[in-house]
């Protein structure tokens, strides 16, 4: 399949909204078109800090010109009850978005337990 | 208190090689060699006799502790790690060594983001930073069908 855009955007949350506070400017150009490839995405503005400790979110948006999947992570069944019992969820999911929203409130999210993407936050 | 898997802590590489081997470690109050309390799951009262098996298939230890600091130990080797309630393996740490980290984590199977030209679905990831990060970027990684 040929990827034809890949959005990712940095969101704050205070337990009932997220909000976009940064976003990759690269949303096109050459992002996993390759297999089994990492590719390590400036976020706009450059100035956006992370603090530890804190729960933030990335959203992630792909659209391709045929149905495809990028590769993922997900634990064993018996490991997912256990988070479900004793943490908040670790991804939640939005259907139907055609661009990565400002804000979201988290009671229009639907949480997810599993299909976790490889995704992370590193220092440039 | 909510309790943490320790199939969730990440155990640093000759440490880890000494519970492979042996198939077991101990969990210690920090700085002690006094045994934690660690139990069956996260909800029960009931304990587990150390030392703590490693069950490979999740490349983790058995057992859940309460969220706080401890010592893990096997060997003559020990790491001081943190149980942090909610900040599960699922939700990726944040590290230099982003893949490395990551690889670590047990994972049974594969998952995915679907792309379709149809019916995009936004995937919000939770992740929460275990130090201050600036000029961040953000790490995707591709997997093995998607040229």
């Amino acid at each position: 399949m040929a990827i034809t855009r890949v959005a990712a955007g940095l969101y704050t949350t205070d337990g009932t909204t997220l909000t976009r506070v940064a976003a990759t400017a690269n949303t096109t150009s050459g992002l996993l078109d390759a297999n089994n490839t990492r590719y390590d995405e400036a976020l706009v503005p450059a100035t956006t800090v992370l603090n530890p400790g804190q729960v933030y979110y990335i959203g992630i948006l792909v659209d391709a010109t045929t149905p495809g999947t990028t590769q993922g992570y997900v634990e064993a069944a018996n490991i997912v009850s256990k988070v479900a019992a004793d943490g908040p969820p670790p991804m939640y999911t939005l259907a139907a978005q055609t661009a990565l929203p400002a804000t979201q409130a988290i009671s229009g999210l639907t949480a997810a337990w599993d299909l976790v993407p490889k995704v992370g936050i590193v220092a440039a | 208190m909510a309790r943490v898997p320790l199939s969730d802590i990440f155990i640093t590489g000759p440490l880890k090689e000494r519970i492979r081997r042996t198939g077991t470690a101990y969990i210690y109050q920090p700085g002690t060699t006094t045994e934690a309390t660690v139990y069956a799951d996260g909800t029960n009262t009931t304990t587990l006799t150390q030392p703590i098996s490693f069950i490979p298939s999740r490349d983790g230890l058995l057992g859940f502790v309460n969220a706080g600091e401890y010592t893990l130990f096997q060997g003559g080797k020990s790491q001081q790690i943190e149980a942090v309630a909610g900040d599960q393996a699922l939700a990726p740490t944040p590290s230099d060594d982003f893949l490395s980290v990551y690889n670590a984590c047990p994972q049974e199977a594969a998952a995915s983001v679907s792309a379709t030209t149809t019916s995009q679905v936004i995937k919000f990831v939770r992740i929460v930073p275990d130090k201050k990060i600036t000029a961040a970027q953000v790490v995707l990684v591709s997997g093995t069908a998607v040229a």
